[in-house]
């Protein structure tokens, strides 16, 4: 599970956590029923607070993207698919968000955004569409 | 109290004219990591130097674990780890030398988890602490400062002056130390990026004077930084109850700012100013703020 | 060219500011005790016969030793720097041989002007002969001796074997000319001083001073390029020492039995080991040679006296100046980080500590009472039987030797209680951290001494007599009272146990009682020396007070 996490993000270490996690949950990297490492390993692989990782695991529990069996560890739960897509949407939504203020302060209204978009995203298709 | 690790209580000094530490309170509880941050000279190796007991409290009181360490430097020290900048390694020692002189004062001393650490480091027992590098060095004191499994890691500056190989070293056995059930960790650092990652609580000192104290979280969403644009340039920074620091020129300005944030949206909203950023700031930039304040 | 040249002397005379006035208050103090020490004993000043060439040679060896090492120690701390400067190799060659000369010779002409002004002509007399003879040829043998010295030291920095065999052969042939002055009627005889220094002589002296530089010059030039490192000498020794250790010294990798005994384990491989063996076998050689030579004259017995008792509070003072500092000198801590954060009581602490500076005392005492030795034997051999006899008949038979033989044990056993009683107190006083401390104790020691000398010439004896007699009393009472609140203090802060205290008191007491029945000398003196001697159980007590103090500031 790779997880890099920055100071410079604006948000606390432990969001960051919880949300590349559920990023990697959404993205199909991480199934359902795979281990999360100890959390004590975590820490020391992303050289934070144990504690961090704690509580980043209790909200990821709290929330139900994981669940912690005693004595076994932590794994990812089997409430897979619909989250995901709640989530996907969660993490678009971000993205939209912050595109959409830049390109209020840019000027750029919403109809030449879309517009925008389009475009790009025919360029986008001849290589990346076989991929996927 | 049971519940915290030191326990320092209205502690003054000063050397000559110049104060290192006016009044200073600190708690540290048991299981936590405090990161002690200050300019250089703010009294951050006083302060440390308290806890060891090698300073006796003029004004005030130093409890480690309910102990006073001048009275009873045998019992709190042997539950110390310490590692400093300058902690002075005797240059003639080898490194096995090193490690059983060490392994003679704590009985806790771990044979195996020592061998474990200086295979890690790659040092070899023959070799003299004369003849290691700044960074083996600090491997070096690493050993001789977590073997014995402390309960209270103090850390002085442990990784100024180091490449980012040995920090990271240092780090993880700060992390490996808390992670053990119960243990605590207190150091002090400039590099405050390690600190905003490693600690669950800040101490900030400047000039002898303890300025904040509180837990990381808090530390970190109480403070926002917000990027204003107004209509009209503006001469000289904003002057808002709660503003820590405006910087800038002209029409945008970055302010960095405490507490209530509306509050001072609605300021700046008064003086049509239009937000174009909000974020939160990292320890470094709250840090440059508070000092300058 | 006078601007490096400020610099480099301001930082020069920075640099020896301490050193020196501590070599000159050691070599003022040596006659001045001598001095005490007859008249102590109460024996008649100028009927003593130890010869007086060795006692002036002793003490212009001693200076420069000492001045040598402190050069050398000041020369290491600053050629780095010196290198990084705009001047040229052969400035830096001369400038050090210039400053080394400069400092060695002022040196025995400053002590030289301190004795005239000190000592009685009497004693001058009696310590360095008729001619006293400290200014003269001395000097500029002595420039030649520290030129030669640094040109070796600078020689022998890129390192071989065949260098150090002809350095050696060298030096044993500049030993042989300066010898054959002294020795002028061969060496089996009687030794003259060395008072005319003729045009041959100071030729000698010049062309070894002229080679000298030169040698230094190519060693600053290639020491300058770094060319010296491989071979240095520090790691040719260092082969040496390791395998010393492997053989005699205990191993660091053994578990240590407790933390007192790893605390004294490290300090005797940091600084015990090197003090005691040096001392040791320096002390041990110059007694040998002291007894050697002038055994033989008419009343040898208290000169032998003398040099036992003398010696060993020599090797004591050093030892103790040495294993009293627990940082390095020049930083800023008064104790090593090291050593202050041992898990430690202040108390088993101060014992690790104190274990080493006994067994160092203990070592260096003992090498140079068995040097001593040697040389006593050698010396009966060479005098013969029927000789000895005749000087043991006369030491019996002299009035104020009311001791006889026993003279000889208890001297031996006095030297060994003084040993101990100077490293103890020294050690002490610098470890609570306060190094002026002990220069402070000297100083006053002196000016009390040098007040009542200078005193002497003003008002009538008796009133003198009287107000030495007070000044001992008084000294031995502060040193008593002084002794048991501290005892009191450390007991009171449980650093010291009710049983190791009564031993101690009842170990005084038994050295007074000998004292008291045994000397026969006048009761005062008596009462004095027991309160000196409280100084040989007391810093036991106060070590604990005096670490305390240093570890945490207060």
């Amino acid at each position: 599970m790779q997880i890099h996490i920055s100071e410079a993000d604006g948000t606390p270490f432990y969001q960051q956590v919880v949300n590349q996690v559920k990023f990697l949950v959404a993205s199909g990297r991480l199934e359902e029923g795979d281990q999360l490492p100890p959390v004590r390993r975590l820490a020391e692989q992303l050289l934070v607070n144990p504690n961090t990782v704690a509580r980043a695991y209790r909200e990821l529990e709290s929330e139900g993207v994981v669940v912690s069996r005693r004595g076994a560890g932590v794994f990812v739960s089997d409430v897979g698919s619909p989250l995901s897509r709640k989530e996907k949407t969660r993490i678009l939504h971000e993205r939209i968000d912050a595109l959409l203020t830049e390109s209020s302060q840019l000027g750029v209204g919403v109809d030449s955004l879309l517009k925008l978009i389009e475009q790009r995203s025919q360029t986008f298709d001849s290589p990346r569409g076989e991929k996927s | 109290m049971s519940e915290s690790a030191v326990e320092i209580k209205g502690v003054s000094r000063s050397f000559g004219k110049t104060i290192a530490l006016d009044e200073v309170d600190l708690s540290v509880s048991k299981g936590s990591v405090v990161g002690l941050v200050g300019e250089n000279g703010a009294g951050k190796t006083t302060l440390l130097k308290h806890v060891l007991g090698l300073f006796k409290a003029r004004t005030g009181t130093v409890r480690v674990f309910g102990k006073d360490p001048v009275a009873d430097p045998e019992s709190v020290l042997g539950e110390i780890g310490y590692l400093s900048e300058v902690r002075d390694l005797p240059d003639w020692m080898k490194i096995g030398e090193l490690m059983s002189y060490t392994k003679a004062f704590f009985p806790s001393w771990d044979d195996a988890f020592a061998e474990e650490l200086r295979e890690m480091f790659e040092l070899s027992p023959d070799q003299k602490v004369k003849t290691l590098s700044r960074g083996q060095r600090a491997r070096a004191g690493l050993i001789a400062a977590i073997a014995h499994r402390p309960q209270l890691l103090v850390l002085d500056e442990p990784s100024s002056g180091l490449d980012p190989v040995v920090r990271r070293d240092i780090l993880a056995a700060v992390i490996r130390t808390v992670a053990d059930e119960g243990r605590t960790v207190l150091f002090s650092s400039h590099l405050l990026d390690e600190v905003q990652r490693v600690s669950d609580h800040v101490a900030m000192l400047h000039l002898g004077k303890m300025l904040l104290s509180s837990p990381m979280d808090d530390v970190l969403t109480s403070h926002h930084r917000l990027t204003v644009r107004f209509e009209q340039p503006l001469d000289s920074p904003l002057k808002i109850d709660g503003v820590l620091r405006c910087e800038g020129e002209g029409r945008e300005w970055t302010v960095l700012c405490n507490g209530d944030r509306a509050s001072v949206e609605h300021c700046i909203a008064q003086l049509s100013g239009e937000l174009v950023d909000r974020a939160a700031p990292t320890l470094d930039e709250i840090f440059v703020a508070r000092m300058n304040d | 060219m006078t601007g490096p040249i400020k610099a480099l002397s301001w930082e020069f005379v920075r640099r020896l500011s301490l050193t020196v006035p501590l070599i000159i208050s050691i070599l003022v103090l040596g006659p001045l005790s001598v001095e005490g020490l007859f008249w102590m004993a109460a024996l008649p000043m100028g009927e003593v016969g130890i010869t007086a060439l060795s006692w002036h040679c002793l003490y212009l060896a001693l200076g420069f030793i000492l001045m040598a090492t402190s050069l050398v120690e000041a020369y290491k701390g600053s050629y780095q720097r010196m290198f990084a400067f705009p001047v040229s190799n052969s400035f830096i060659a001369s400038w050090m041989m210039v400053s080394a000369i400069l400092a060695v010779v002022g040196q025995e002409l400053l002590i030289h002007c301190l004795y005239r002004f000190t000592l009685s002509d009497w004693s001058m007399r009696a310590i360095f002969g008729d001619d006293h003879s400290l200014i003269g040829p001395c000097q500029p043998v002595f420039a030649m001796a520290i030129s030669t010295l640094m040109a070796m030291y600078w020689c022998l920095r890129k390192f071989s074997f065949r260098k150090l065999f002809v350095c050696g052969v060298l030096v044993n042939c500049l030993g042989f000319w300066i010898g054959s002055h002294y020795y002028r009627s061969g060496f089996l005889a009687e030794a003259r001083s060395w008072s005319t220094f003729t045009l041959l002589d100071a030729t000698v002296c010049t062309a070894v001073i002229v080679t000298s530089w030169f040698v230094t010059w190519r060693g600053v030039a290639r020491e300058r390029c770094g060319d010296n490192v491989e071979h240095s000498f520090e790691k040719r020794v260092e082969v040496v020492t390791n395998w010393i250790n492997t053989i005699i010294f205990p191993d660091g990798l053994r578990t240590h039995k407790s933390p007192e005994a790893a605390i004294a384990w490290n300090q005797w491989r940091h600084c015990g080991r090197g003090s005691a063996l040096a001392s040791g076998f320096g002390f041990g050689t110059l007694l040998a040679i002291m007894l050697f030579s002038s055994f033989g004259s008419r009343r040898d017995p208290e000169g032998v006296v003398v040099i036992l008792l003398l010696i060993p509070s020599i090797v004591g003072f050093l030892t103790g100046s040495i294993l009293g500092i627990l940082a390095p000198p020049g930083s800023r801590e008064r104790i090593t980080m090291f050593l202050a954060t041992s898990p430690l009581s202040d108390k088993r602490l101060a014992r690790g500590l104190l274990w080493n500076a006994w067994w160092a005392t203990l070592i260096a005492w003992g090498l140079v009472i068995i040097f001593g030795l040697l040389a006593l034997d050698a010396a009966i051999v060479r005098v013969g039987g029927s000789s000895l006899q005749v000087q043991i008949d006369q030491l019996t038979r002299t009035s104020h030797h009311s001791l006889g033989v026993m003279i000889l044990p208890l001297a031996l056993l006095a030297s060994g209680v003084l040993a101990w009683m100077l490293t103890a107190t020294f050690v002490v006083l610098h470890w609570t951290g306060n190094h002026l401390l002990p220069l402070f104790a000297i100083v006053g020691v002196l000016a009390v001494v040098m007040g009542l000398s200078l005193l002497s010439f003003f008002i009538d004896k008796e009133t003198i007599i009287l107000l030495r007699e007070g000044a001992m009393i008084a000294g031995a009472a502060v040193i008593v009272a002084g002794s048991l609140l501290g005892f009191w203090t450390a007991f009171q802060r449980k650093m010291i146990e009710p049983g190791s205290a009564a031993l101690l008191l009842s170990f005084w007491v038994a050295e007074s009682l000998l004292c008291w029945f045994i000397l026969p000398a006048q009761p005062i003196h008596r009462l004095f020396l027991i309160g000196i001697l409280m100084l040989s159980v007391s810093p036991i007590a106060m070590a604990p007070l005096a670490i305390s103090r240093n570890r945490h500031v207060v």
